[in-house]
């Protein structure tokens, strides 16, 4: 496979391919699979084909803030979103073309041209997401330098789609400790769930009209300013435990509830502003989606250990042959 | 901090480095003595804090007591009330202002002013604050400023009509990131300005400057509100004429120091409503804490009780609703259905560094019984280019570039907004009618 590939490639190669991983690693991929493709779609519509769409935070450090050109600001800006959202649709492509081949290809397969281009895909998606991040981070508004942070979770899901598919895949082997793409994907969550918790806990003006105005268009509870605040205490001092908690340990149960707070939180732009806000769910796909990931391979993980530790069992012919019963 | 300062600096790091006691330190194993390391290192720390200090904006080059930055701010009743400040590089003992009606020296009156050091770091300045209250209406008010021995030259500033006389006003915002742009808007300002005034024409005179927010890059940069001071004292014309300021905080505002430059307290809200005249009410908005809580509910209220009794009503603040390039901020869902319950006149926007001049809106569409909103803040920062398919900018709407300010003027039953460009040139122009009680 790497006998004409240019070394620099052949070195990357190799660094993103892990040591067998089973199961849990497909599941793993598959979350992040969707991830990619809708949080690409979301960046699509934020950014080129929305109702509102605008220009992120490279074209302003570019522009405004470093004094380039603004034709190149923007050009450097739409090919990012552009390939970015190629790499995304290319996921989405692969993903459809693996879908046989996994299922049919044997005990071991070894990573193929699909894989590869997946690799590819994925890098671009990740590289283009932290850009973004850093873009954020470097200019002067409020909470910028916790950008990182907060955008963790959407350039390491396509990182870590990376590296696991590059891996050699074993379906028959069995897995009963989290891999390093899980720890990966946990910390990612626990930055994005700490910084949005810290966020809430100093009563982010933004978060308290998320809820305010989904109440006024929706519930019509006539929430008060101090009560919304107030809440958003008791949500950011969870959302910090909980990222504490998914750090150290990969609980599912605790997966799952930062997978439904993620995705509460996405759906709150539109019951906050209205439909034309629908990027802003896809956008944030990673913020629902790493968390499941992680959750369902903790499940699988544990299932695995479960198997490796219950004694083998009996069928019928070997139960009547020893006389049994 | 001053380029004297830094270049003493790195005369200090020099003669540290090169203190005889070094001589006993042990060998650097290698063919070089301490003396000839700490050299080199000497040079090119001194290289580096020269290079910087020659290439960063130079904050203020204030010294000692002399004050500076002197300002007038309006944020309650600009008829009868005004906020004057000024800067100084020292803390100094004493700090008073010293304020008379123009030709009046009988009149004097001298009051303390509130002081204390500008948060933020380098460079180390002092802010003073004196809020001036029971003045006469649309008159003209000489005032110098003292602190400790050191007074500064005579300005002057005229305070809002209380009747219905016409009047004109500026709006603009984003005045951050370049500042060569921004003197360069400033002095069309004030050009502006002493053109109203000097005509014989008394409906066009200019009694302020309504600021749209982001008046610097990083709000908590002190060295960046420094520069924006200075750069703002070249509105000041020639025989000391004062434009008073109307501030919003924009998303680059974080911080206190905006709260300490226009002498409000640390925790202001910065949302708050002010008589441009008997029938003109401007209300100056915060987009950058909760807009649909307490704040939304203050706006519904003071739009309630304004609507009827003035014949005006403006809004300004800082994110667009209805932008010219970025996405629409919470204003939107907020804000504008109270403009359009309440039928508010105009409503100026920033952020967007753009040019741009709505459709009348109702409802989310071109209704002449709507709302004009204008923007996008271009007193300094580069321009961005519109995106004019977004159907609110389409004709008769209008978006455009360019570094411009928006001359408002008010008279009897006519609204007239003109964008001015840097060369003095008229971009857009547009009148808007009394609407009736």
């Amino acid at each position: 496979m790497g006998g004409n590939q240019l070394r620099p490639t052949a070195f990357l190669f190799r660094l993103l391919s892990m040591p067998t991983q089973p199961r849990p690693t497909l599941v793993l991929r598959w979350v992040l699979r969707l991830v990619v493709v809708l949080e690409t779609i979301g960046l699509g519509g934020r950014y080129l084909f929305g109702p509102n769409e605008t220009e992120s935070d490279v074209y302003g450090l570019l522009y405004l803030d470093w004094g380039y050109a603004e034709a190149l600001a923007q050009l450097t800006d739409d090919i990012g979103h552009w390939a970015c959202l190629a790499g995304g649709m290319l996921v989405l492509v692969l993903s459809t073309a693996s879908l046989g081949r996994d299922r049919t290809a044997g005990a071991v397969r070894q990573p193929s041209l699909i894989d590869r281009t997946e690799q590819v895909a994925s890098l671009t998606v990740f590289a283009w997401f932290l850009v973004i991040a850093i873009a954020h981070m470097l200019r002067g508004e409020r909470f910028a330098e916790l950008s990182l942070g907060e955008h963790a979770v959407r350039f390491t899901a396509p990182l870590v789609l990376a590296m696991v598919a590059g891996q050699r895949t074993d379906f028959s082997a069995t897995q009963d400790k989290p891999s390093l793409a899980m720890r990966l994907l946990a910390f990612a969550a626990a930055a994005t769930f700490a910084v949005h918790g810290y966020k809430a806990l100093v009563q982010y003006g933004g978060f308290a009209d998320l809820i305010l105005l989904t109440d006024q268009r929706w519930f019509h509870l006539e929430l008060s300013q101090v009560l919304t605040e107030r809440t958003l205490v008791t949500i950011g001092l969870v959302d910090i435990v909980v990222a504490a908690w998914i750090a150290v340990r990969f609980t599912p149960a605790i997966a799952f509830y930062m997978t439904f707070w993620g995705l509460l939180t996405a759906c709150s732009r539109v019951t906050a502003f209205g439909d034309a806000a629908w990027p802003e769910i896809l956008i944030r796909a990673a913020n629902y989606g790493v968390p499941l990931a992680v959750g369902l391979a903790a499940v699988s993980v544990r299932q695995s250990r479960l198997a490796k530790d219950e004694p083998p069992k009996l069928n019928a012919t070997a139960t009547l042959a020893s006389g049994s019963g | 901090m001053t380029v004297i300062s830094r270049a003493k600096n790195s005369l200090v790091a020099f003669s540290l480095l090169s203190s005889p006691e070094r001589q006993h330190l042990p060998s650097l194993g290698f063919n070089m003595t301490y003396d000839q390391l700490a050299s080199i290192a000497n040079r090119a720390a001194a290289a580096v804090i020269l290079a910087v200090a020659v290439t960063t904006p130079t904050a203020v080059l204030a010294e000692g007591i002399d004050p500076i930055h002197v300002r007038v701010t309006w944020t309650s009743d600009p008829a009868h009330e005004a906020t004057v400040s000024w800067s100084t590089a020292e803390p100094g003992q004493t700090h008073s202002i010293q304020v008379r009606l123009k030709g009046d020296d009988a009149a004097e009156r001298t009051m303390l002013a509130e002081s204390g050091r500008f948060t933020g770091g380098e460079p180390e300045l002092y802010y003073h604050h004196a809020q001036l209250t029971d003045l006469a209406a649309a008159s003209e008010y000489e005032l110098t400023v003292t602190s400790d021995e050191s007074t500064s030259r005579t300005y002057w500033f005229r305070t809002a009509p209380a009747d219905s006389r016409p009047i004109a006003f500026l709006h603009g915002g984003d005045s951050r990131s370049d500042s060569e742009m921004r003197r360069q808007v400033n002095q069309l300002i004030e050009r502006l300005v002493s053109d109203s005034l000097a005509n014989e024409a008394v409906d066009d005179d200019i009694i302020a400057m309504a600021h749209g927010g982001d008046f610097i890059l990083d709000g908590r940069n002190l060295g960046q509100w420094s520069q924006w001071l200075s750069d703002h004292e070249l509105t000041t014309s020639e025989d000391g004429r004062l434009l008073p300021v109307v501030p919003t905080r924009g998303n680059h505002d974080r911080g206190v120091i905006l709260n300490q430059v226009f002498g409000l307290p640390d925790d202001d809200l910065n949302y708050y409503a002010v008589d441009l005249n008997a029938e003109v009410r401007l209300v100056t908005l915060n987009s950058e804490i909760s807009t649909a809580g307490d704040q939304a509910k203050w706006l519904d209220e003071e739009l309630a009780a304004s609507r009827p009794a003035y014949d005006w009503l403006l809004a300004q603040y800082h994110r667009p609703a209805f932008p010219a390039v970025k996405k629409p901020g919470t204003t939107l869902a907020s804000w504008v259905p109270l403009f359009e319950k309440h039928n508010v006149d105009l409503v100026c926007e920033s952020d967007g560094h753009a040019i741009k001049r709505t459709v009348p809106i109702r409802n989310g569409q071109r209704d002449e019984t709507g709302v004009v909103y204008v923007g996008e803040g271009g007193m300094g920062v580069p321009q961005r280019t519109p995106k004019l398919d977004r159907w609110y900018l389409e004709e008769p709407g209008f978006a455009d570039a360019g570094h411009h300010v928006f001359r408002i003027g008010i008279s009897d039953d006519q609204l007239t907004c003109e964008c001015v460009l840097l060369d003095g040139s008229i971009r857009d122009q547009f009148t808007r009618m009394r609407r009736p009680h």
